[in-house]
This record gives C-alpha cells, sequence and structure tokens, in this order.
C-alpha cells in the first residue's frame, strides 16, 4: 500500500537517504530542511515524483511553521502515514563551556521542534482507520554517556523517553511510536573525526567498522512499514554492537 | 476578518455528526445524545476519542478552541463542547467577528494542486 511519510530534516544524510528509500517504496514524501540541497533539487526536478516528493524550507526550531508543515503535507497527499523526526544539530562542547544560545538552539531542534512537529502529525494521524508509524532517530548516546554532548545527549534520551509514553497513548488508536539510535555511520556529524578517532571506534565496534547511512535508514524503514506491525515503543539500536 | 454565517444550531449539528462518526463510540448509546449528554460517562467517550473528536471538528471549522481560549478539562457534556465551539466561531456574543488564523500560503498551494490532482 503506498504511504505518506513526513521526514524532518530530509534534505541530507540519513534524512536524504531515509527519503530515498521510501520514494524507492513508492511511498510519497514531504521533507523540510532550512535550505535547499542537490538532492532536493535533483527530487525536485525528477517529473516523475511531482505528485509525491514535497519540500519546504523551514527553521526546524520554528514550532509554529513546523505545525503549518504538517497541515500543508497532510493536504498535499490527503493523509499522513508515517512520521520520521530525523532532523538534528549536533552540539559539542564541555557544557561549563557551551554558550545559553547553543544550548537553546539544541533544545529547540533537537526536543521541542520534534514535539510540535509529531503533535501536529499524530492529531492528524488520529483520523487514519488504519493506523500510523512514528519513528524518532535517536542516538547511542542517549545510553552511553560520552564527554563533550551532554546537551545533545540529554535531548536524544528525551525522545526516547517521548516515544515510550506517546506509544501507551496511541497505542488504542494503531498509532506506534518507536526510536532508532544508530551508532556511528559514514555523516556530517562524523566528517571531522581524525583517522585514529575513526580506527578506536571500529576497534571498539564488535563489527568492526562504522555503518554505512542506508543501514540505519533500512531500520527506519522497517519500523515505518507493515513489516513491523506489532512493533511500538521500542528502541532499536543500531550500531554495529559498540552498545552491547 | 471572518465573518461567520454558522449558528449555534449548525454547531450542534456539526459536532453530532462527527460524535456519531468516531469509530468506537456505540451508535445506540450516540442515539439519544442531548446537549445534557455527557461526553465520557453516557457517551462513552476516551480522551484520545476527544482528540480525535476535536482534530474533526479543527478539520471542519478551521479552528481548535483547545489550544488557547478553553482549557479541555472544562468540557464535559456536549453542551460545554458546543459552547466552547461557539466561543471560538461566534465570540462571547453571536455575531461578533473572530480574526482567522494567518494565511498559510504554502498550505492554500498545497490545496491547489490536490484539487489539481482529482481532476485528472
Amino acid at each position: 500500500m503506498t504511504q505518506a511519510i513526513v521526514v524532518s530534516g530530509g534534505s541530507r544524510g540519513l534524512g536524504a537517504e531515509i527519503v530515498r528509500l521510501c520514494l524507492k517504496r513508492s511511498w510519497s514524501v514531504a521533507t523540510f530542511s532550512r535550505s535547499k540541497t542537490p538532492f532536493v533539487e535533483d527530487m525536485l526536478s525528477d517529473a516523475g515524483l511531482s505528485d509525491r516528493f514535497y519540500w519546504q524550507s523551514i527553521d526546524g526550531g520554528d514550532a509554529d511553521a513546523l505545525k503549518a508543515f504538517a497541515k500543508t503535507a497532510h493536504q498535499e497527499f490527503g493523509r499522513i502515514d508515517g512520521l520520521v523526526n530525523n532532523m538534528g544539530i549536533g552540539q559539542d562542547g564541555l557544557l561549563a563551556m557551551m554558550r545559553q544560545d547553543e544550548v537553546d538552539n539544541c533544545l529547540d531542534v533537537n526536543l521541542r521542534g520534534p514535539i510540535a512537529l509529531t503533535q501536529a502529525c499524530t492529531r492528524l494521524m488520529l483520523r487514519n482507520a488504519s493506523g500510523a508509524s512514528v519513528v524518532n532517530i535517536s542516538s547511542v548516546n542517549a545510553v552511553r554517556g560520552h564527554s563533550g554532548v551532554a546537551v545533545y545527549s540529554a535531548t536524544k534520551a528525551a525522545l526516547d523517553g517521548f516515544a515510550r509514553s506517546l506509544a501507551r497513548e496511541l497505542g488504542p488508536k494503531s498509532i506506534r511510536v518507536n526510536t532508532v539510535a544508530p551508532g556511528y555511520f559514514e555523516s556530517d556529524m562524523v566528517a571531522d573525526l581524525t583517522d585514529a578517532q575513526r580506527d578506536r571506534i571500529a576497534r571498539r565496534t564488535p563489527l568492526g567498522r562504522l555503518a554505512r547511512v542506508e543501514e540505519i535508514a533500512r531500520a527506519v524503514i522497517f519500523l515505518l512499514s507493515p513489516d513491523a506491525s506489532f512493533i511500538t515503543g521500542q528502541t532499536l539500536t543500531v550500531d554495529g554492537g559498540i552498545t552491547c | 476578518m471572518l465573518t461567520n454565517t454558522l449558528s449555534k444550531d449548525d454547531i450542534y449539528l456539526a459536532i453530532a455528526e462527527e460524535i456519531r462518526s468516531l469509530p468506537e463510540v456505540d451508535g445506540a448509546v450516540v442515539q439519544g445524545m442531548t446537549p445534557n449528554s455527557e461526553l465520557n460517562a453516557q457517551l462513552g467517550l476516551s480522551s484520545l476519542d476527544m482528540a480525535e473528536l476535536v482534530v474533526a471538528l479543527e478539520m471542519r471549522f478551521s479552528v481548535d478552541p483547545f489550544s488557547s481560549l478553553v482549557p479541555i478539562t472544562d468540557v464535559r457534556t456536549v453542551g460545554d463542547l458546543i459552547g466552547a465551539y461557539e466561543k471560538a466561531l461566534l465570540g462571547e456574543k453571536n455575531g461578533t467577528e473572530i480574526d482567522p488564523e494567518p494565511v498559510n500560503e504554502a498550505l492554500l498551494a498545497a490545496q491547489q494542486r490536490a484539487a489539481a490532482r482529482r481532476r485528472r
């Protein structure tokens, strides 16, 4: 069955890969980012996707704009079957040295934004006869401590708790809510790591390497799909075993 | 500004229709619904059913009185619900004008594209 999926931050990295896999399955996708990327340009210029791909420029920290986006996506496709809360920013640095505006920005984009978008989308999902699925992108930082990412970890752990309670709230309407917690994968977020740091991560990982982005995205697609029809309130850690 | 053409009866009929269309609601119980009927105790609406009802009414009226105007905890009966929508749609006194939501140009464009797709 074709589905309409909202993906936050679907212009690059993991978000773009999730969008690509959704479109490959003939699902429709509404996504947003602050600015257009070559990936978004490609999707928008593909005539075959004109009825199945919608993009808008939105600041992920603007809760009102996110709520309006959910309504637009619903209008565009007539329904919302899935939401992927993918958007997020990494905020590195010792908490003692972090500026308040950096803390606020991280909380806005990684937590307040996803909550606002989820509220708007799940309200509309309540009208679906066939249920729906929400997938939050968390992080292994939500379950293991790492120096220099305290605020980022706080937002991701908060998303985990948000998903578990929301799963209980929305279960009676057949709306599933799950979380994918990726480990280290090839993306902009690890681009600054030195070779020595990458080697250390690979050594600590039972599978001996960083993940490819599609390996994370496939877990998200699984949780969106009817293949995961009896899974809700769970965190699926996709980390090559680094936290086991 | 939005000039209202809705009457109190229109609001009641719309609310009754949406309550009847809720999938989990017992049709026989709803049949005898009056403004005094208690939404939870008599009609059997759960809090999640209430949320679904509010969304349905927002789609119909383009307004959600519970987002800021009225606490949802004040709503116990069908009449309370009607009162909340009267307040949002008709103002404190019938006939006053209410500021509409700001125009969402992206939403209007999406509506036009959806209409064009339906025509194809």
